[in-house]
């Protein structure tokens, strides 16, 4: 899980070369059509076109949900379909369509021609990369009898560590998807993307005390990896539940906060990640447009979203628009180094793609997304930083978290926190909120931990009604008293406005 | 329809199925949204897809696709049979029978009346999104667009079962948003107006709506943390249906059964409101957007009391969570109200010396489990009865069960436009700096 700069993590995916996808014809065979056929639809049906492409996806999604000790669904999804997209200067026309045929295409590009007038070619000479960032091999299926073997295994697992469970939820998914993509100059990008997905959640209930539990994991790997590792997350749902059923409330108020390392840099990608995304930049509907170069966060905080790491819930070996991933450097040493671009923002902004398109599926148009965000690790140990602590909030695990790019006011929910006092964690919290503003948050940010790690493939982002599967990580930070509000139920100052 | 369901039908009994259901639909959307006067996107889609669910007794598996072709549709009824074998027993998956099916479909469809004729081309939508924008962008201290969006849907569901039901129905859905930016720099607000209908005509002005949202973007402009404090908490009619959501979460029969809300089976019956708040469900009221003449699993609309003068009347369940619960099924919920209380909204406003309007939420800090609440909050301050200057930056706590009990309602509610009224709510935990 450590994210040391970038290293490999699962290097032998690396091994894979890019015949074995070229070798797959799954697109061209529904079209029945040969590559060169389908290179001349799609010149013709963007003809005249600044910019755009056609986007086929086949997606396959297979569901157990374990519940009460047993299956409660069992489910199969599949879906496929295209997107034309024709762009010219800021207008995107879009037609897709859930029939996959020459004809449906062809059509598709008739009424997008007939919509509007386009301007200059954009067109950039660009390379794939040599290898894809996830095994390219479509995996068997595992038998579902062996799936609620395991199942049956982690049930019982959970019960047997505490005999409090009153609920338990567990559930595994996979997603194989192909993908092509196809510009109007002949760009040709078709890949296999595999997603593992495996979640806990139970409910443990003592006298009139209840507590919940959550962990989740997975990537763009194989199934059997849900198989080989599933229990120290169980471990750590049934803590999570153990600690919240003793937890107290929460103290209001603005105070020193400590997020641990991992899934709590969802703030990151929340609060700071979206108000550098290429479109809000251009839109000049985010606080950080016009600040390139400027500081705008602590000095020690380097923050980089990156696609290209292999295996993660957040990387792509190209993005939705068949651009390349990469890993840009957005802040570093808390100066501002770049924005998140799509085709589009990059092409008004006068800047390079990024490799940030991304799409829900085919029936929705890119825009700039996160990939893999996170913030590289500093000096000092995560003791250090606690025991540097007076008085203040350990977030340990976080919840859900929604911001405001125009104000950069964000609110999220902390799962399970703990107090500091004295420079020891001490008694878990439950129901705190963090409140604050992504333009100044990281300004205060005044320890940065060097324990950076990536969090576990559970990261699903909303923006404009695309959800997308992301990554965040950072290691353990400290924000210093001023950057944060903290919300809860325990008021200790007079009761009065002033 | 019928036709391509009996061929499924006859492909899960030729492979040992003993029971299915099948559901198809059909979307056809056109979406445009503007900025700052230009066209911005235009995105037309087409949709079909298929719900297969079969039992092999009481195995049971569901599978969905958007299959083409006769072959297409067969591969996937032979897939939803091989999971269905190959799962374990599971007593819970039952299918509708007839008592609760609605009794005449076709009369109920057409009473219901869920599908305009209108069909707006993407120059129509263009155009309505311009207007709307204009308005906005001519309201004083408005900086900039933040996009304005306008959307026609139009679908068809139909549902077929082994048990002989069979129900057809097409709807309308068209919607408007429209967001402002007051403000530059890091000095800005931003407000988003939105509206949901099934007959085009009963969208408000385009003008007006836009209007509205360029003067909340204005009035928001300059909003300050309060320092933390306990006080009434006004929810605006824009969010108030959010403790709607809440209690339906909390009354949920899967909840309640696995003991995962902070409600449980002994609340039934009991007061959890105070005398004067009653919450309905009512699918059966024609034209609205929440309608329908029956759901998913083939159970009729019907109005239920959820809460009668504040006493818990019902869980909301389906098939499977009232097997477990060994009750009636509620089936899906539609139109979810409040009925309005007695007093206006500026009178409930003016009885309070110090307090919060809230206008929007940041933020989802709601556990149903033990009914811990705490959002962040955007809105108003209340002074001596008068709003006074914005607010943000705030969080508003408490527990659900408490703020369930010391609801005051206004008697704004309008159905199918705001599902709640104003509501105060004394006592809340707001903390701010």
């Amino acid at each position: 899980m450590q994210c040391k700069g970038g290293s490999l993590i699962h290097r032998s995916l690396y091994e894979k070369k890019r015949e074995k996808i070229n070798a797959r014809d799954g697109f061209l065979k529904t079209l029945g059509i040969n590559k060169k056929g389908l290179k001349k639809v799609v010149k013709d049906a963007l003809s005249g076109a600044q910019d755009g492409e056609l986007f086929l996806q086949k997606i396959e999604v297979s569901g157990l949900v374990w519940n009460d000790g047993r299956i409660e669904s069992s489910s199969f999804f599949s879906d496929e379909g295209f997107g034309l997209r024709r762009v010219g200067g800021m207008l995107t026309g879009y037609v897709s369509s859930d029939i996959i045929t020459v004809e449906s295409i062809k059509q598709a590009g008739a009424e997008l021609r007939g919509v509007f007038q386009s301007g200059k070619v954009y067109a950039l000479a660009e390379k794939l990369p040599p290898c894809p960032m996830y095994s390219q091999e479509i995996p068997a299926e595992i038998p579902i009898e062996e799936k609620i073997a395991l199942l049956e295994k982690v049930d019982a697992y959970v019960r047997s560590k505490d005999p409090r469970v009153t609920a338990l939820s567990i559930s595994l998914s996979q997603a194989r998807e192909e993908i092509c993509i196809v510009r109007a100059d002949g760009h040709f990008a078709e890949e296999f993307r595999p997603m593992v997905r495996m979640n806990i959640s139970l409910t443990l209930v003592d006298g009139s005390n209840t507590g919940t539990g959550f962990e989740g994991f997975g990537g763009r790997e194989n199934e059997s990896r849900l198989f080989a590792e599933w229990q120290p997350y169980a471990d750590k749902a049934i803590e999570c539940a153990r600690n919240l059923l003793v937890a107290e409330d929460c103290p209001a108020g603005e105070m020193v906060v400590v997020f641990g390392p991992g899934w709590p840099a969802v703030i990151l990608h929340e609060a700071f990640g979206h108000m550098l995304e290429g479109d809000h930049i251009f839109k000049n509907t985010s606080a950080f447009t016009g600040m390139m170069g400027e500081r705008i966060a602590s000095e020690g905080v380097t923050i980089v979203d990156e696609g290209s790491i292999p295996g993660r819930r957040g990387s792509l070996s190209f993005d939705d628009e068949g651009t390349k991933t990469q890993r840009t450097v957005l802040v570093k040493d808390g100066v501002l180094m770049a924005y998140l671009h799509d085709r589009l923002s990059a092409r008004v902004l006068g800047a390079k793609p990024t490799g940030n398109g991304r799409r829900e599926s085919y029936a929705h148009i890119p825009m700039p997304r996160m990939t893999n965000t996170h913030m590289l690790g500093g000096t000092h140990t995560p003791e250090e930083i606690i025991a540097a602590t007076k008085s203040g909030l350990y977030a340990g695990n976080m919840g859900g978290g929604q911001v405001d790019i125009t104000t950069g006011k964000f609110v999220f929910e902390v799962l399970l926190a703990w107090r500091i006092i004295d420079g020891k964690i001490t008694v878990p919290i439950k129901g705190a909120t963090l409140i604050g503003s992504g333009e100044k948050v990281f300004r205060f940010v005044d320890m940065v931990g060097n324990d950076p790690a990536l969090d576990n493939g559970i990261g699903a982002c909303g923006k404009n009604g695309q959800s997308v599967p992301v990554g965040v990580g950072q290691p353990t930070v400290r924000i210093r008293a001023g950057g944060l509000i903290v919300g809860g139920t325990q008021v200790n100052v007079a009761e009065e406005i002033i | 329809m019928k036709s391509r369901a009996d061929t499924i039908f006859s492909t899960v009994r030729k492979n040992g199925g003993t029971a299915a259901s099948c559901s198809f639909s059909e979307e056809e959307n056109k979406e445009v949204s503007v900025r700052d006067g230009e066209v911005e996107t235009l995105h037309k889609d087409d949709s079909h897809g298929l719900t297969l669910r079969v039992w092999f007794g009481k195995r049971v598996a569901t599978v969905s696709g958007n299959p083409r072709s006769e072959d297409e549709y067969e591969r996937l009824a032979e897939r939803a049979c091989a999971m269905a074998r190959a799962n374990p027993e599971d007593p819970f998956a039952l299918l509708a029978q007839k008592e609760l099916w609605p009794e005449d479909i076709s009369q109920v469809v057409s009473f219901l009346d869920l599908a305009d004729t209108y069909s707006p081309s993407l120059a129509d939508l263009t155009e309505i999104a311009l207007r709307m924008e204009n308005a906005g962008l001519s309201v004083p201290g408005v900086s900039h667009s933040g996009g304005v969006g306008v959307e026609s849907t139009k679908s068809n569901f139909a549902l077929f079962t082994t048990e002989g039901f069979e129900g057809a129905y097409s709807e309308t859905a068209y919607g408007v948003g429209a967001s402002f930016i007051a403000g530059e720099g890091n000095a800005m607000s931003q407000w988003g107006e939105g509206e949901g209908v099934r007959f085009f005509s009963e969208f408000r002005p385009f003008e007006e709506t836009g209007k509205i949202a360029g003067e909340m973007a204005v009035a928001l402009l300059g909003a300050t943390p309060i320092l933390s404090s306990r006080m009434p908490v006004v929810f605006d009619r824009h969010i108030s249906d959010s403790i709607l959501g809440h209690l339906k979460q909390a009354i949920t029969g899967a909840l309640i059964h696995q003991k995962s809300s902070f409600f449980n089976r002994e609340t039934l019956g009991s007061r959890i409101f105070p005398f004067d708040i009653s919450i309905v469900s009512d699918p059966t009221l024609p034209k609205l957007t929440g309608s329908f003449p029956f759901d998913n699993e083939g159970i009729a609309g019907k109005r239920i009391d959820l809460v009668r003068w504040g006493v818990l009347q019902r869980f909301v369940t389906n098939l499977r969570s009232a097997a477990k619960l060994g009750i009636t099924p509620t089936g899906s919920l539609g139109n979810l109200h409040m009925e309005n209380g007695k007093v206006s909204r500026d009178e409930l406003i003016a009885g309070i010396d110090c307090g919060l309007l809230v206008m929007e939420f940041l933020g989802q800090g709601v556990n149903i489990a033990t009914g811990d609440y705490s959002r962040g909050a955007s809105g108003f301050l209340i002074e001596n009865g008068k709003i006074t200057r914005p607010i943000n930056e705030v969080t508003i706590a408490g527990n659900l069960r408490d703020m369930f009990a010391k609801i005051v309602p206004a008697n704004d509610m309008e159905l199918g436009r705001w599902n709640a009224p104003t509501l105060r709510i004394d006592g809340m935990t707001v903390a701010g700096k």
